[in-house]
């Protein structure tokens, strides 16, 4: 009975294991991905403020702007002190330099964190999917 | 095949075409995005500035303008850039567009070699589960089984082969006395019906019976009786007799044999058509060298007529005088050779038995180089011309032989030809004792 038993057993693991753990692991690192992305940009915006406030003495700030495909065109900034950053959601608001670096700082602390969490969930379904896979084997 | 691995074949031509699909989609997307930068291209210069919201990354931005509206920095690929205006950064966006729907076009066309490939596919999926009335033919392979249908097989075969022996030996007595009767029988009839056929005709039952015996005697002998004979019949593989003039038409129905004493007989016993006595007794061509002397010789008075009188270069040709007892023949030779050449047995051959005086011109021309003070005639003595027989290969060396001997004194250049022409060991003749000859002669 018992030995019948086994091979259904290993197959529904190893089904459990295929289509519920992996699929899992693929979400949570697809958003762990996401959150680095995010964390990559803001720490981009972050540097571009830091340069920013080097050059406070001007209040003009002359750029290129991307127009698509990699077509630029000159572009300046008149008021440079005063920057409008997302804060999610679509919404964005007004911060000065600085206020715009101290918001910046909290929200990478907090997208850490979250990504922080995520590896945590992803090591651990990798921790279930290896336990599976050896219970499957011993059996 | 299973139908599992057509299911798996589906699958992957399905997966092909659907990543066709999407790499098409891409670029369809490309192609949207360059159409609208050309739209905004060509609204771009028409005001000098535009209020647009900068933007830092995706996050921020900052309120400014845009200037410089015809200047567009345009990245041409690994990080280059071309600052072009903005009617060139529109003609940019057409041509990458061009190139855009070309590469859809091949997509597409890709896609329509795939998709007939899935209907294949799925009529072989029809095939192997006998959908269409066909049948696929299997044949299982089991080792075991098979393994076991071959001991059972041996054991049948065992089995007869003792069944057969043991049949065999029970009848055998009598069958032994059987046999032994029906084969003397045979022997019998065998042996009266060949003395019949003795009675009969000798001579036919005897090819019959030793055809293979006598095969290869009839046939040395047939050639032996034709070859005197000589019936022609075109062969092409007998040049090498040919070139002594001598017609062999045995070659071809006859083998090596023949061969062999062709080759002796007709040197020797028959000289067959053109080649003059004194031919043969002058030299056998061996070589091609040979050649160039002989016809050297048989042309040399030729030369007397258009041969300049000029002492300065006179090292081209010599007319050499030997002695009196040794056959003496005119020769080319270059100095190097003849100051170490001896007289050989050769020398006899290449003469051809007459002499020829010469003018006295020639001959300080010749011995210029050498005998200073020859002015006087001399006595030289030269080949005669030889008449050359039709089947020697006389082109050749014609023309080499009129060059040296009208002109030789005048080129330098025609050295290296007199070398070649002279350069056959066995005719030389010692150019010292030549000069000694002539000087005895002048006093």
């Amino acid at each position: 009975m018992v030995s019948q038993d086994i091979p259904e057993k290993v197959l529904r693991y190893e089904k459990f294991v295929n289509e519920t753990l992996k699929e899992d692991l693929r979400k949570v690192l697809d958003q762990r991905d996401e959150v680095y992305s995010d964390l990559s940009e803001l720490l981009q915006l972050k540097n571009v403020i830091e340069r920013l406030q080097e050059s406070q003495e001007k209040p003009s700030l002359k750029t290129k702007v991307d127009l698509g495909c990699n077509f630029y065109v000159q572009a300046k900034v008149n008021d440079a002190s005063m920057i409008f950053v997302s804060i999610g959601f679509g919404f964005f608001v007004e911060f000065t330099l600085t206020e715009a670096l101290r918001f910046i700082g909290k929200k990478t602390d907090h997208l850490t964190r979250i990504s922080d969490s995520l590896t945590h969930d992803a090591s651990r379904i990798k921790a279930h999917i290896k336990l599976v896979l050896e219970v499957s084997r011993i059996l | 095949m299973e139908a599992r691995d057509i299911d798996r074949l589906k699958a992957e031509q399905l997966s092909a075409i659907k990543k066709t699909g999407e790499r098409i989609s891409q670029l369809e997307k490309y192609k949207n995005d360059y159409d609208n930068l050309k739209k905004q291209l060509k609204t771009l210069p028409e005001k000098v500035t535009h209020d647009v919201m900068v933007p830092f990354g995706k996050l921020a931005f900052m309120p400014g303008q845009l200037i410089h509206t015809n200047e567009i920095t345009v990245l041409l690929g690994d990080n280059w850039f071309a600052e072009v205006s903005a009617k060139d950064a529109i003609g940019i966006t057409e041509r990458r567009v061009a190139d855009i729907d070309r590469q859809i076009a091949e997509l597409n066309k890709q896609k329509g070699l795939l998709e007939p490939r899935i209907d294949f596919t799925s009529q072989l999926q029809d095939i192997t589960q006998n959908a269409g009335g066909l049948v696929e033919i299997k044949e299982d392979y089991d080792a075991e089984k098979e393994q076991a249908w071959k001991e059972q097989h041996r054991e049948n075969v065992r089995q007869h082969r003792q069944w057969t022996a043991e049949g065999m030996r029970q009848g055998e007595t009598e069958e032994q006395e059987e046999g032994e009767k029906e084969v003397w029988r045979r022997l019998e009839e065998l042996e009266r019906r060949e003395l019949e056929r003795d009675e009969l005709g000798g001579c036919e039952d005897n090819e019959e019976g030793n055809e293979e015996g006598i095969r290869p005697r009839k046939k040395s002998v047939t050639w032996e009786d034709e070859e005197s004979t000589s019936s022609s019949t075109g062969n092409s593989s007998g040049e090498d007799w040919d070139m002594d003039g001598y017609s062999d038409s045995e070659e071809q129905r006859l083998g090596s044999v023949i061969h062999f004493s062709h080759t002796t007989q007709p040197v020797k016993g028959c000289p067959p058509d053109g080649s003059s006595s004194e031919d043969d007794s002058k030299a056998t061509i061996k070589s091609p060298a040979d050649i160039y002397q002989q016809y050297l010789n048989s042309l040399k008075p030729k030369s007397i007529l258009k041969r300049p009188v000029n002492s300065d270069q006179p090292q081209q040709s010599k007319s050499v005088a030997a002695s009196v007892t040794t056959p003496v023949t005119l020769l080319p030779v270059t100095p190097d050779m003849t100051t170490t050449s001896s007289v050989t047995a050769n020398v006899a051959e290449a003469f051809s038995g007459t002499v020829v005086e010469r003018d006295m011109g020639d001959n300080i021309v010749s011995l210029g180089h050498q005998v200073t003070t020859s002015g006087h005639q001399a006595p030289v003595v030269t080949s005669a011309p030889v008449v050359s027989p039709p089947s020697h290969t006389a082109e050749n060396p014609q023309p080499m032989s009129t060059f040296t001997g009208e002109k030789p004194q005048e080129e330098p250049g025609s050295d290296s030809k007199q070398e070649t022409a002279t350069h056959s060991p066995p005719k030389r003749v010692s150019k010292f004792r030549a000069r000694r000859m002539q000087q005895e002669a002048k006093r």
